[in-house]
């Protein structure tokens, strides 16, 4: 009984909720589809009187649209990936294991969000550039390109981050310390603790990692910008700007570009957040 | 046993330790040179000593700009905050539609800045905007949110909060799924109540995630710059020039990367020590 | 078969090392990417390769928006282009952080250099040649036709003066109750543009030789009080500003009556607001001493650093001879640089590029100081304070000398 009439008052909230977030969004939808003299009409029209596909056909064949989106796909799953795989680890260490200096390698970690990422732009930048070694770099990183305009260099900024392992310690930190020490009593061995027991126990906060590692890799603008070389290595953002000139946008194809250009992020936060509601988290005591 | 251990934990944060060294703090480190010199990004560092950080103890503007910065954190955290655990609770758990309620309260995080800045501006126009439109059915005058040094703060303020929501949602979301259901049961079994499950139980086992979206909703707040970028600009009359935004001004507007690192390096002392004041009283309360 | 493999890779490479030491690469970047843009450029370092097979052009399209960061982390990290376009403004910036070359022993390689008259000075910087404009951009005054029927205004009789200009802007002025309906006149405040255009149709000017700032003197004082009163004392203007509506300019919206607008709003007009463009007429800015006009131009410079200087002085001189400059300007919607493009009928079969083109006489730009960008940002926000009341016109525009003044 009580389970209904909760359920009812929340129904009107979640409803209220659903269109205060994704207003813009649909809306941006629905633009996409409108012919150029609709798009700003006014009175504003929310559904368009006649549907046109003109936009889509416009982004997808200007430049290298594909390209750009699969450059950006590529770096945004390697950056999840590499981004969970360690900072997962690390995470894991500073929650569960006790180490010498922790404290300090911690602190040393954070410390590197404080720093607005403006600043570190063009070290970062020079650093990546002149990386020895790499792309035609001598022992002492002279007389190439480094990393720049590659797929690696792209994915830079966004691997075993700060936000990454705060978070993930947290998570594990969640963790009844009792399910530690009864491994450890049963003689597991401290890697196999961490990846056959731990892991998979926390689907929920690798999802949320994996999340937002590919939110924030297919949202970069500043950094793209700065390490790509040519047109080819450009990434969907980048490919975005394209349709934003000097005093006036191109909106309908940026529209359709942009709708376009969220696609893949859905697509990531619904396959990840389907482990949100598959965890029922026993202890495991048993 | 302890060295097994410790040895197992080194190896599983050194290659993070290492890459955040060579990558982060190794630039951060050339920023700080940098901001003991004048430079403007092309040709050589000229090297001025104190002089970036004695004009910034005496620049106005920026510490004006500090100001607000924080006045926006002290609005947007704690509505974040608080409306994201709110939807978090809301949506977790096993309704009919549920998961595309949660899917739609992403959405703000992933909508594109172009597209977001556009449909806020027609939110708060004063002639045609939906928030005035509000206003006039009480009788209320037109408000040029944005165009009103009063106002405009506040307004890329419920914008922010709007935006950044969806994140801290899906975060305290993970962070309930972590806890165990027996954990409830045995609390029902001890004759709680809903609410009393919420306060006696939850909110204490969410205390590291709380912890976690304070710090860094306390560095991202503090270093917002996007929506400002795109909204406003820092207008009217500065009334939202943010830190983040002076910051970036600096360095590719007026081409004065010295100036900005040694700005950047104030900012980020500040942060640092109010993340550490944010964390201490946690700790107090928890006690 | 792994020798004859190894043989030939060899041969490749040697091949490659060959025509890379034979050939000169000159890196271009062109500011802008619509398609039209690049197709015309792609036809034009089609033709230059065919004249010039030992000079190899790379061309890359850079968003307007990107064009600053990128320009200076590029140079920062050494890899900058030979050629670059980019506004006017950033001129003296970019000389006095030692990235450009100066033009002046290239002028015998460009062609007819006396075909820019009086523009090729927005490129002058400290007596050198740095900036080879391509095509221009300029404001003109905009109104609505319908509107001023409404008003009771004939609309084949624009303002000329500024005291019309003010009466005109009065009688336009529709209101709500307290709330402005229609403004007179959009004077976009906080951009220093448009009241640029007051100061130096008064006669009154920017900056001097030294790069000191001249514009408190008493004809800038009188455009400021003159601007001031129009949004304080006869309200054709909301105190707050008028943002765009849905993204129209407020005098496409119909939220202002007249405007001073660019050839790309009336592009942009004409495309989301077929009806709304047919009811909007040009004409020239009010006089008040002399006409004048604020005009912005896109062009090419050189980078100090680059390594083959007689093959990028042969791209230069393409790119900004007249032929060149005709279909770079005319694709990009702007108006071209040299006195004899204007003469290309594309240009005088449309009459709104021709008024564009008829405004360059009284054309004033952005002036070439190196710390433009700072003085212009101080400039707008004391605008604005006056524009909102806090200050008289007098005490801002002499504060914002004093602040400009410490910038040098």
């Amino acid at each position: 009984m009580k389970r209904k009439s909760s359920s009812l008052v929340l129904i009107p909230i979640a409803i209220i909720t659903t269109i205060l977030m994704g207003f813009p969004f649909f809306w941006m939808l629905l633009s996409s589809f409108k012919s150029n003299s609709e798009l700003f009409s006014w009175p504003p029209k929310i559904l368009p009187s006649s549907i046109t596909f003109e936009h889509y056909v416009d982004a997808i064949s200007t430049f290298r649209f594909g390209r750009y989106f699969f450059n950006s796909v590529i770096v945004a799953v390697l950056s999840m990936l590499i981004n969970v795989f360690f900072c997962s680890l690390a995470g894991y260490a500073f929650a569960c294991l006790e180490f010498p200096y922790k404290k300090l390698f911690f602190v040393l970690i954070l410390a590197t969000m404080i720093i607005p990422v403006q600043i570190t732009l063009i070290p970062t930048f020079l650093l990546v550039k002149n990386l020895p070694l790499c792309g035609g770099n001598d022992i002492f990183g002279r007389g190439g390109t480094g990393l720049l305009n590659t797929h690696i260099g792209l994915a830079v900024p966004h691997i075993m981050t700060a936000f990454g392992v705060f978070m993930m310690r947290q998570f594990y930190s969640q963790f009844p310390n009792g399910l530690l020490e009864a491994a450890r009593i049963d003689g597991a061995r401290e890697f196999a603790i961490f990846f056959e027991i731990f892991l998979p126990l926390s689907k929920p906060g690798l999802s949320a990692l994996a999340i937002f590692t590919f939110t924030e890799t297919w949202n970069d603008f500043l950094w793209p910008l700065v390490i790509t070389r040519t047109d080819k290595m450009r990434t969907i953002q980048l490919g975005l700007e394209i349709f934003k000139g000097r005093f006036v946008n191109d909106w309908g194809p940026l529209m359709a570009a942009t709708v376009i250009s969220s696609i893949p992020i859905i697509v990531v936060f619904i396959l990840f957040q389907k482990q949100f509601m598959s965890m029922s988290l026993t202890s495991g005591m048993k | 046993m302890y060295k097994r251990i410790a040895r197992t934990a080194l190896i599983f944060i050194l290659p993070v330790f290492i890459y955040n060294i060579a990558f982060r703090i190794y630039p951060i480190i050339y920023s700080l040179y940098l901001s003991f010199t004048k430079f403007s990004g092309l040709g050589t560092p000229k090297f001025v000593g104190m002089k970036n950080f004695q004009s910034l103890i005496l620049d106005k503007e920026f510490w004006l700009s500090m100001l607000r910065t924080m006045q926006f954190s002290a609005e947007v955290l704690p509505a974040n905050m608080l409306l994201s655990l709110l939807l978090a609770l809301l949506i977790n758990r096993k309704m009919f539609g549920i998961s595309l309620v949660r899917s739609i309260c992403y959405l703000p995080v992933i909508t594109p800045m172009v597209a977001a800045s556009v449909i806020w501006t027609w939110i708060y126009d004063p002639n045609v905007g939906i928030l005035n439109f509000v206003l006039n059915l009480f009788g209320v005058g037109p408000v040029n949110f944005l165009g009103n040094m009063s106002t405009a703060l506040h307004s890329i303020v419920m914008m922010r909060v709007w935006r950044g929501v969806g994140w801290n949602m899906i975060v305290y979301l993970a962070g309930l799924q972590s806890i165990p259901k027996e954990v409830y049961e045995a609390a029902s079994i001890d004759g709680a109540n809903s609410l009393e499950k919420f306060v006696r139980v939850t909110l204490p086992l969410l205390r590291p995630v709380h912890m976690y979206v304070l710090l860094v909703g306390l560095v991202s707040t503090l270093q917002t710059f996007t929506e400002v970028y795109v909204m406003t600009q820092g207008g009217p009359i500065n009334s939202t020039t943010v830190v983040g935004l002076l910051i970036y001004k600096t360095a590719f507007d007026y081409m004065d990367m010295g100036y900005a690192s040694a700005m950047s390096f104030v900012v980020g002392t500040i942060i640092m020590l109010a993340s550490i004041l944010a964390v201490s009283r946690r700790k107090e309360v928890a006690m | 078969m792994h020798t004859w493999r190894k043989v030939l890779v060899v041969m490749v490479m040697a091949l490659i090392a060959v025509s890379a030491f034979s050939k000169n690469t000159v890196l271009v970047w062109f500011a802008g990417t619509d398609k039209a843009l690049t197709d015309c450029v792609d036809k034009l370092v089609r033709e230059f390769e065919k004249r010039n097979p030992d000079i190899d052009v790379q061309v890359e399209f850079v968003p307007w928006g990107e064009l600053s960061v990128k320009v200076a982390t590029s140079f920062a990290g050494g890899i900058g282009p030979d050629i670059f376009m980019h506004g006017q403004a950033a001129v003296a910036g970019f000389v006095e952080n030692g990235v450009l070359m100066p033009l002046d022993d290239c002028v015998e390689a460009l062609e007819d250099i006396g075909d820019f008259g009086e523009v090729i000075e927005a490129g002058r910087y400290k007596g050198h040649l740095y900036f080879v404009p391509v095509y221009g951009s300029g404001r003109l005054l905009a109104y609505r036709s319908d509107l001023f029927e409404r008003a009771g205004l004939d609309p084949s009789k624009p303002p000329s003066t500024w005291e019309q200009l003010r009466e005109y802007a009065i009688k336009l002025t529709e209101w709500e109750g307290n709330r402005m309906k229609v403004a007179g006149i959009d004077l976009e405040v906080p951009s220093q543009q448009v009241w640029g255009i007051f100061l130096m149709s008064n006669g009154g000017g920017f900056f001097n030789e030294e790069f000191e700032p001249v514009f408190n003197s008493p004809q800038g004082i009188e455009a400021l009080e003159y601007f001031t009163e129009l949004v304080r004392k006869y309200k054709v203007y909301p105190e707050a500003g008028l943002p765009k509506v849905a993204n129209l300019d407020p005098i496409v919206a119909g939220t202002a009556a007249m405007a001073f607008v660019t050839a790309e709003t009336m592009a942009a007009a004409k495309k989301y607001a077929p009806d709304v463009y047919e009811k909007i007429k040009l004409s020239f800015p009010p006089a008040r001493i002399k006409k004048a006009t604020f005009y912005s131009f896109g062009g090419f410079m050189v980078s100090r650093f680059t390594k083959n200087r007689e093959a990028t002085i042969k791209v230069l001189s393409y790119l900004t001879s007249k032929s060149s400059i005709t279909e770079i300007s005319y694709v990009l919607g702007g108006i071209p640089s040299r006195k004899s493009a204007v003469n290309d009928p594309r240009f005088g079969s449309d009459p709104i590029i021709s008024l564009f083109i008829e405004g360059m006489k009284y054309a004033f730009w952005n002036p070439n100081v190196p710390f433009w960008t700072r003085a212009r940002d101080i400039l707008s926000q004391y605008i604005e304070r006056t524009v909102r009341g806090t200050m008289t016109p007098k005490e801002a525009l002499d504060k914002a000398v004093e602040e400009i003044r410490k910038l040098k």
